[in-house]
């Protein structure tokens, strides 16, 4: 048992067979109460109605003789020995009228003999009783106002009365009164006239409906039984759960990289199959935490690098600016205005990245005035371009344009095809961004005459879903991440966008969205 | 002409003084304060333009924005450190005109300043002149110093199409669209036809309407000088 206990759910609990063996008992004994109860019950109303029918046979050739001396009944009609009649209240002391000849089995008080009769007393008292040898029965009759002409007669029965006055042909009761104890039962005759009317037959002792302590023995006996044999059934079920807490408590230690052993189908088997479905569930958001961390780890890294690289250059330029006499070299001004544009541009993209990973189902969505924001661009962008020599030009249509979004993430994407415009374009070169609305939906145009892109860079920086991370590498594909943010902006708002080669010779990307 | 009053609240120094250097240099008189709550104490009508800085000490400039709204329309041009859309968005429904988020260029807050300040158009009483040019919108007469010019229907609705936005390029498909009667005059391949006739027409000014490459036109004012 010591084993067994020390199978804990945690600190004070108790064992699995303890709690079964109380389980069991506290199902088994009031099951055992129940069934016992309910036995008496039976036994109870069979002897009822074993009574019943005794007093009816009794009755049945007795009513002449109870009429005729009412106050002897139920002595024997036809006495077998001359001194019979006589002889009962003054020998028994308890009263009633002798009822039988047979000295030996006659009892003071009026007593009838159960079981088979020797006196040719009519009927025994009936199958209800069969054969049994049980305890003497007491009988008197009774006239209709409850009244017994014989002496020895109790006073009628207070409760059986009630009954019978209600109507019933038949009235029982329990007598509980110490050693006293037994059924007395009432019956009313067929008959409604003469001094017996009403038959009280009472059986005393401990008859059938009783509980006797060696049934109240063998019912705790049976109780213990069952519990122990519960306990024993146990045995496996506890040890198939041992084996599983040791399973999980490995798996548990190795982070959920082995699964527990799945035997059978039953509630158990189900236990450690859900408990490996589990596991997994772990196993899989460990890696995913583990494949983010990954990816914010060589973000940051790859950012630093990326900032690095703009930062050298511009150190460099204004070392270059620092030393240089006279004008600075325009050509150098630019290049440093450039890595700052670029620097900006880069950081804007990576929160612009990390808001569209973050926000994975979720946009915000305010109204966004579309013909401002594309002046905001131009105009962030108008000063490189004009330090690079290359004309800005912009249109937006006299009515206010409306999308319904992210602000920060659609200036973003307008702001990125401008810059890859301007960016990528030459000295000389135009860059025009049209704003147009066009059916239910706006269009954002940035048409170049730079010198564009391959097709075949062109049809994966349009199909490829790159990871921010893939796409934004300087070179030779410095424009992916821009694009990337931009597309998926775009898709982001139930837009798109598109690339095409432009009717001057560049690109023409074109993003496009529902108007709200 | 006097110059326009431009407010500068900005707590940072370095980037205040800059900032109000560059708005001297654009022509601008521009006064400086540092904290949000004096702002709050200023007569908001001796400016022709705010500009606000989002994160400012002692009050959050959003609350200086509505402070300012309850009692004055004056422009109100943003200047805004984080790419937070809640907060720009919030400063443009508090009514904040525009709003420029940090790091930008001299020129890019100047250009900003410009189109918040922008003297409204000569456009008077359905009138409009630069220079020798004058057209009468109501009667449909263009008179070029002095002389009434003969325009076809088309010629003059294009010229009083970019004339009413003068400094904006106008889309060459917004143009054809507002312009051109399909029907009779065709399309979008018909006006640079227009133009060119409509640029005759004009003589000396010619160069007021000012082709923008991959855009369309544009009414420039200050080719009539």
């Amino acid at each position: 048992m010591g084993r067994w206990l020390s199978l804990r759910s945690g600190g004070g609990g108790l064992s699995l067979r303890v709690k079964l063996l109380l389980a069991v008992t506290a199902v088994a004994v009031p099951v055992l109460v129940v069934l016992l109860w309910a036995r008496r019950s039976l036994e109870y109303r069979a002897e009822v109605e074993s009574l019943h029918r005794f007093i009816l046979g009794r009755m049945e050739d007795g009513r002449w003789a109870c009429e005729e001396s009412p106050e002897t009944f139920p002595a024997p009609p036809r006495p077998r020995r001359a001194d019979g009649p006589r002889e009962g209240p003054e020998s028994g002391g308890r009263g009633g009228p002798p009822t039988r000849g047979e000295p030996d089995r006659r009892k003071p008080g009026g007593r009838e003999e159960r079981g088979p009769r020797t006196d040719g007393a009519p009927r025994g008292p009936g199958p209800a009783s069969p054969g049994r040898g049980g305890p003497p029965i007491d009988l008197f009759a009774y006239a209709p106002d409850f009244r017994s002409a014989n002496p020895a007669a109790p006073p009628f029965p207070g409760e059986l009365k009630d009954e019978l006055l209600a109507g019933a042909d038949r009235a029982d009761q329990r007598l509980v009164d110490g050693d006293r104890r037994g059924i007395r039962v009432a019956a009313r005759m067929a008959w409604d006239e003469g001094p017996c009317v009403f038959v009280v037959a009472t059986r005393r002792g401990e008859g059938p409906g009783w509980l006797t302590p060696n049934q109240l023995l063998a019912a705790a006996a049976q109780a213990l039984a069952l519990a122990l044999v519960a306990c024993v059934a146990a045995g496996p079920i506890v040890a198939r759960v041992r084996r599983l807490q040791g399973e999980v408590r490995r798996a548990a230690h190795d982070g959920y990289a082995t699964s527990v052993t799945v035997a059978g189908n039953d509630e158990l088997a189900q236990l450690a199959r859900e408990f490996n479905e589990a596991g997994a569930e772990v196993r899989r958001q460990f890696r995913a935490v583990e494949e983010r961390e990954e990816t914010l780890r060589s973000f940051v890294a790859n950012t630093t690098h990326d900032v690095m690289i703009p930062m050298t250059v511009l150190q460099g330029h204004l070392a270059a600016l620092r030393d240089s006499e006279g004008a600075p070299d325009p050509a150098l001004l630019h290049d440093a205005m450039a890595e700052v544009q670029y620097m900006t541009s880069l950081l804007r993209n990576l929160a612009a990245s990390a808001k569209l990973e973050a926000q994975e189902h979720e946009l915000e969505r305010d109204p966004v005035e579309l013909n401002p924001l594309v002046e905001r661009v131009v105009a962030r962008h108008a000063p490189i371009g004009r330090q690079k020599g290359i004309e800005l030009n912009h249109a937006v249509p006299e009515l206010a344009l409306r999308a319904a979004g992210d602000l920060t993430l659609l200036e973003q994407a307008a702001s990125n095809l401008v810059h890859n415009a301007v960016r990528y374009g030459v000295a000389g070169g135009h860059v025009a961004v049209l704003l147009a609305a066009d059916s239910a939906d706006w269009s954002l145009r940035v048409i170049d005459d730079g010198p564009g892109i391959e097709p075949e860079l062109m049809r994966r920086l349009t199909q490829r879903a790159a990871r921010g991370h893939e796409a934004r590498s300087r070179h030779p594909e410095g424009q992916g991440l821009g694009l990337h943010i931009a597309r998926e902006v775009a898709r982001r708002h139930g837009g798109e966008l598109l690339l095409r080669r432009s009717e001057h010779g560049g690109l023409e990307a074109e993003l496009r969205g529902p108007l709200a | 002409m006097a110059k326009s009053r431009v407010l500068l609240v900005e707590d940072d120094e370095s980037l205040g003084s800059q900032v109000l250097g560059h708005l001297r240099d654009a022509g601008y008189e521009a006064d400086w304060i540092r904290d949000g709550s004096e702002a709050l104490g200023l007569d908001p009508a001796r400016y022709d333009l705010w500009i606000l800085d989002l994160m400012l000490p002692g009050t959050y400039g959003l609350d200086v924005l509505k402070h300012l709204r309850a009692s004055s329309d004056v422009p109100v041009l943003v200047l805004s450190a984080q790419d937070d859309t809640r907060v720009k968005v919030r400063a443009l429904q508090l009514g904040g005109d525009d709003y420029l988020t940090k790091p930008f260029w001299p020129e890019e807050l100047v250009a900003r300043v410009q189109a918040r300040i922008r003297r409204p158009n000569a456009v008077q009483e359905g009138r409009i002149q630069v220079g020798g040019l004058l057209l009468e919108l109501d009667a449909r007469r263009l008179t070029v110093d002095g002389l009434e010019a003969e325009l076809t229907r088309v010629e003059f609705d294009l010229l009083a199409a970019l004339a009413r936005r003068s400094g904006s390029a106008l889309a060459r498909a917004d143009l054809a669209e507002s312009v051109l009667d399909p029907a009779r005059e065709g399309t979008e391949r018909t006006l640079d036809v227009h133009i060119s006739r409509l640029r005759k027409k004009l003589g000396p000014y010619a160069g007021c309407v000012a082709t923008v490459w991959g855009v369309g036109y544009r009414f420039d004012r200050g080719a009539a000088d």
